[in-house]
């Protein structure tokens, strides 16, 4: 009974610890904010862009081709093939293309901005910085967070339109959908609110990964092994905080 | 006679169980040129790194009187410690993030170092070993902060190089402030300092003014000059 209590005590308290870590980053975050060097946000999307684009690009097309593939025989069998753009569309914009993005970006990114921070500190780069006075939060904390961001939501609205190009295509040549009445069903049953709840959880994964990322960083030991720990451990925390709030944002939206 | 502007009373530091500093106790008055010595792992680094509030005495007590303000204290490491995502230029002007003439100033300051336009636009990654060390140098030298700390500030240089940059830092004391240099190698150094402290496994094993350290029996054994 009683290491079972000092265990859950042990457990409540790494929590707390947890969270309470969290929410002093966000609120760094936040008060450096209005301040943030945005060359440093620029360079950041730019890099977190080009660096996930193309596995996103390909996560995106497969994931679109599946649907289709996926559902493709049941359309048939019930005749409904005009629906296939509908299916298509919505499953993309709800659910996959927001989650394709952020898990493109988590991989590449997050990952890296994760080691490259605890790098930062192993290698006492922030250390010699905020020697100097500069405030590293709004130097580079800051313009990385909003940058990571900023890319998932961008990747996911390139993933809407790569895996909904995939899904037509595979529609046309598969199930021999003709490619108008692909169209006019996405056209027809999908209205511009119903990219809403797909950008809502895109911007709600970029922030989770984001202050996941930026945390295992600065909570990795500085020193070398510290650096692959906290890629490891950015991977992890942002895999669980996408899928649990994926799970609470799709019953909400 | 001058102020007294740093103080420390007893300190030791420790991490874990790895002490690093035992008992040092020194007073350094304002505008001193105050130099660090000893071989490797004699607890030079760290003692800087508690200069610079990056580590906490275990025991003891350091003050400043003043409290250096925030950007008033700039040490170079004795790695570059410099951002691979940006130019040396960038590096260099970060300190000087919201002040006037902040690019200009950074150009200067490379130039100082004998860093040029061509290093300026260079990434770290694609500098030499010198060149980043210079621009790390350079860096403290643009912010001009009064409390100045230089880790190895020479080491891995040509001797040519040396004497260079050992002029540029003597140029670059400020008389109302505080310079301290940390090196395993005193000799260059003992002739510029007014005063030196001489660590060994984490102990003083002297302290006073430059000249009479340096002429120590004790002293000159530790470094293999007797």
């Amino acid at each position: 009974m009683r290491a079972f209590l000092s265990a859950s005590g042990r457990l409540v308290l790494r929590v707390l610890r947890g969270v309470g870590a969290y929410a002093l980053l966000a609120g760094r975050l936040l008060i450096a904010t209005p301040r943030m060097d945005g060359r440093e946000w620029l360079r950041t999307v730019s890099i977190a862009g080009v660096d996930a684009l193309p596995l996103c690009l390909v996560t995106a097309a497969l994931t679109g081709a599946l649907v289709v593939i996926q559902t493709g025989f049941y359309v048939e069998s019930y005749g409904v093939t005009s629906l296939v753009g509908w299916g298509a569309g919505y499953a993309l914009f709800h659910e996959f293309a927001p989650l394709i993005a952020s898990l493109a970006l988590s991989g590449r990114v997050g990952a890296g901005q994760a080691s490259d921070i605890a790098g930062l500190r192993a290698g006492e780069q922030l250390p010699a910085l905020e020697a100097l006075g500069v405030d590293i939060d709004r130097a580079l904390l800051a313009p990385r967070f909003w940058a990571i961001a900023a890319s998932v939501v961008v990747l996911a609205v390139i993933a809407d339109v790569v895996a909904l190009s995939a899904s037509l295509l595979v529609a046309v040549g598969l199930l021999g959908v003709p490619p108008g009445a692909f169209l006019a069903s996405v056209h027809a049953s999908l209205r511009v609110a119903d990219a809403v709840p797909g950008i809502v959880k895109a911007a709600a994964f970029g922030l989770a990964l984001g202050a996941c990322s930026l945390r295992a960083g600065l909570a990795a030991p500085a020193e070398a092994r510290g650096v692959g720990a906290a890629a490891r451990r950015s991977l992890v925390a942002t895999l669980t905080a996408i899928l649990a709030l994926d799970m609470a944002l799709t019953g909400l939206l | 006679m001058a102020t007294t502007l740093l103080e420390l009373a007893g300190v030791w530091a420790a991490r874990g169980r790895t002490v690093a500093l035992r008992d040092v106790s020194l007073s350094v008055p304002r505008g001193a040129r105050l130099g660090v010595f000893g071989p490797g792992g004699s607890g030079k680094t760290t003692l800087l790194k508690l200069l610079a509030g990056l580590y906490h005495p275990s025991r003891g007590e350091l003050r400043w009187s003043p409290p250096p303000p925030p950007g008033g204290l700039g040490m170079v490491f004795q790695r570059d410690a410099l951002l691979d995502s940006l130019s040396a230029l960038e590096n260099v002007a970060l300190p000087l993030a919201g002040r006037p003439r902040a690019e200009i100033v950074a150009r200067e300051a490379l130039a100082r170092v004998g860093l040029g336009e061509d290093a300026g636009a260079k990434r770290p990654i694609e500098l030499s070993g010198g060149m980043r060390k210079r621009t790390g140098l350079a860096r403290v030298l643009a912010a001009n902060p009064p409390v100045k700390l230089f880790d190895e500030p020479t080491a891995g240089l040509d001797p040519a190089t040396e004497r260079e940059i050992l002029d540029v830092l003597d140029r670059a004391h400020d008389a109302s402030g505080l310079t301290v240099t940390a090196s395993a190698n005193p000799e260059p150094f003992f002739p510029r300092c007014d005063l030196a402290l001489v660590l060994s496994a984490g102990e003083p094993i002297a302290f006073g003014e430059a000249a009479e350290v340096a002429r120590r029996g004790d002293v000159r054994r530790l470094f293999g000059a007797e």
